[in-house]
């Protein structure tokens, strides 16, 4: 009896030990899905080992890159922003992200952008965005469209991608704005699925500019589509004038 | 049942409980996230009704209009609410092959009524085609108007509502159904395939879609040929690359100008599937360079842009392209876009347009367009100008403080061309090009200059 009793007790402690972990690990769970991205003494995961190891580079905090922000990097991060003249709370938000360095938000820079090709004409000069007048916002849109539609795809594929939907902007068959073409309906597969809004390569926003620019490399097409996948049947009535990587073009 | 399993099926429970809750607010959120969704289709759907009733009734009384102002008047309403009614119709979620016919319809009224209207303010009047035209246009807006509200009525009595039921590719099949907003807008559609094509002075009009390349002379060439020629463009520009440039594919149907492209690999010889950083179109007719795109990144630059423009310059000069002059540059990173036109007695010919890329870390040259150019370059016979530039200057704003003159040859919307005088002027900091024709005097159009850090634009 004393036997089973004394398993008895030690099993039911063993259950109520699981239970407890995995009641914290739901809350840690929530909590992580609740925090949103600002990371804090607490959080853990690839980003907190990221920020780690810039600190760590930068000489702010000595050790190992562990992704658990702890005492050592909650100091590391406090003299980090009293250095760059941040808020110094210890808590990573965007603006200590951007100082940092890392791009974590679709559309963000790094602060200090001096060699990547590309960037300097867009990302980085502010003083454009002083002028009534700039193609900026609508570079980053061609960019976001293009990124969204033919990520992996060579880059004549991508410029092409973008003078599809500008020679739309063009034609009567289409809405007349940029935005109007790439928002309409489900005409860009992206957009509708959401995959619309990520952050920006490099090459896709030289691919806008080039389009931008007066580079059509579809000599006209109005539409383009990957024949290996199932697609609207209509757009197979189309004449296909070339074809750059998975991509099709079509008039 | 033994503590153990009480404790089990209580967790159970409590997990139960828990995604049940989550379930039952998540498709509350959902079922209100749908709902503004219809709302907004329901707003663009009576948008569109109210702008195409409005059409059906200006485009009747410009008919009866009591004369010039009147009629413009009304044009400029036309034009107006057609353009509105576009933009709602292109909100609504359709596929493109469901709306594209009445997209154009209302899009090619706009500018008909636009091109007419800047006619009678030039002087003309309404001419018996104009006043068919209008006609035509009254009775497709009557009875648009009247499919529009029957679709509606039905679509509120059965229920259905606009936003479509089902997602994914099955989409298309399932909207075809009558009853359905999709089917019934495919309907509509249909009706336009019976009208006949608008053909007037605007960009939208139908025959801006058939226009032939008028600058490629020349024999045919084959693939061999044109390859030959790639490489020994390829040659001069990227000498590492020229050796491994081979056939990637050719444009076929209704290509405005037919090429084969070529394309380079990467440094180990294998050619992606769509081609490597090097890119070169040479045109069928002709053999001519086309297209040169050289993707490969730009770190850092070290000449200066006065230097890059010398080296574009040689560059076209190498092509074969004579009297080419610079008009803008455009900065992108590190490149920097060259614009020359070409130029004939002096007059500076805008629709002749070359493009050249010069990386500014080495000066190479890594792109070039010169479509615009082979689509309208011919040895033209200018007109003799009917106004000299002084009397063409009496006809600018005086309010602009002129800097330079030239003649210039510009692009209309249309696809044509027309000679004017080109001042360049200030006012108020502010920089413009305001084009006089030199035939009539009539101001042709105004760019206003915008220099930005990425370079010089105009609009």
């Amino acid at each position: 009896m004393k036997q089973s009793t004394h398993n008895g007790k030690s099993r039911s402690l063993r259950i109520r030990i699981l239970l407890v972990v995995f009641v914290l690990f739901c809350a840690a769970c929530v909590q992580a899905l609740a925090a949103g991205s600002v990371l804090n003494w607490g959080s853990s995961g690839q980003t907190v080992k990221e920020v780690q190891q810039k600190l760590i580079n930068w000489g702010y905090m000595e050790g190992s890159a562990d992704g658990i922000f702890g005492a050592k990097t909650y100091d590391a991060v406090v003299k980090f922003q009293k250095k760059n003249g941040l808020t110094a709370d210890g808590l990573v938000g965007r603006d200590t992200y951007r100082a940092l360095g890392l791009m974590k938000y679709a559309g963000d820079a790094p602060a200090q952008n001096n060699s990547t090709a590309g960037s300097s004409g867009n990302g980085g000069s502010n003083n454009q965005d002083q002028d009534a007048v700039s193609n900026s916002d609508e570079v980053n849109l061609l960019a976001r469209a293009i990124f969204a539609e033919s990520e992996s795809e060579p880059y004549t594929g991508q410029v092409a991608v973008g003078a599809v939907l500008l020679n739309r902007v063009a034609s009567p068959d289409f809405p007349n704005t940029l935005s109007g073409v790439i928002y309409q309906g489900k005409a860009l597969e992206s957009v509708s699925n959401g995959r619309f809004g990520k952050s920006l390569p490099d090459e896709c926003i030289r691919a806008a500019q080039d389009a931008l620019s007066g580079w059509d490399p579809t000599y006209g097409c109005l539409y383009f589509w990957n024949p290996a996948k199932s697609v609207n049947p209509w757009i197979w009535t189309r004449q296909i004038v070339v074809q750059y990587g998975n991509h099709v073009f079509g008039k | 049942m033994t503590r153990t399993a009480k404790t089990i099926v209580g967790v159970l429970c409590i997990l139960l409980i828990a995604s049940l809750i989550w379930g039952f607010s998540a498709t509350t959120a959902r079922a209100q996230i749908a709902n503004e969704m219809e709302n907004t289709y329901q707003r663009d759907f009576y948008d569109l009704i109210a702008c195409v009733e409005n059409l059906s009734a200006l485009t009747g009384k410009v008919q009866v209009a009591s004369g010039l102002q009147q009629e413009v008047k009304y044009l400029s309403d036309i034009y107006w609410y057609s353009n509105m009614a576009a933009a709602s119709l292109s909100e609504l979620p359709l596929e493109h092959e469901t709306l594209a016919r009445t997209e154009r319809f209302l899009n090619q009224m706009a500018g008909y009524v636009n091109s007419v209207s800047k006619k009678l303010l030039a002087g003309s009047e309404l001419t018996e085609e104009n006043k068919e035209t209008l006609l035509k246009l009254n009775e497709q807006t009557v009875t648009l108007a009247k499919d529009l509200r029957a679709l509606l009525n039905e679509l509120n009595e059965s229920g259905s509502g606009l936003t479509p039921s089902s997602s994914g590719q099955k989409q298309a099949q399932v909207s075809r159904d009558a009853g359905s907003a999709a089917g019934g807008f495919s309907q509509i559609n249909e009706t336009f395939l019976t009208y006949p094509t608008l053909v007037y002075d605007g960009p939208f009009s139908d025959h801006m879609d058939k226009r032939d390349a008028k600058g490629l002379t020349g024999e045919a060439a084959d693939a061999k040929q044109a390859l030959a020629r790639a490489k020994s463009v390829a040659d001069s520009i990227a000498p590492g690359e020229a050796a491994g440039l081979s056939y990637l594919d050719e444009t076929s149907g209704n290509a405005a100008i037919p090429v084969y492209c070529f394309s380079a690999g990467q440094a180990d010889g294998d050619m992606p599937a769509g081609g490597g950083p090097l890119h070169i179109d040479v045109s069928k007719t002709g053999g001519h360079i086309i297209m040169i795109n050289d993707s490969r990144p730009v770190q850092n630059a070290s000449i200066s842009e006065d230097a890059a423009k010398e080296k574009a310059a040689a560059f076209l000069k190498q092509l074969g392209f004579e009297g080419m002059k610079p008009t803008y540059a455009t900065t992108q990173g590190n490149s920097v876009v060259f614009a020359f036109a070409a130029t004939k007695n002096d007059v500076m010919l805008y629709p002749d347009q070359v493009k050249v890329k010069v990386a500014l870390d080495d000066g190479q040259i890594i792109g070039l367009d010169a479509a615009d150019y082979y689509m309208s370059h011919v040895d033209r016979s200018l007109p003799a100008p009917k106004l000299s530039l002084e009397q063409a200057e009496t006809k600018i704003s005086g309010s602009l403080t002129v800097e330079s003159r030239q003649t210039a040859l510009i692009p209309t919307e249309s696809g044509g061309e027309v000679l004017c005088y080109e001042f360049r002027g200030t006012y108020h900091q502010n920089t413009y090009l305001v084009y006089i024709n030199a035939e009539t005097g009539a101001e042709e159009n105004i760019l206003q200059v915008i220099d930005t850090p990425g370079g010089r634009f105009t609009m």
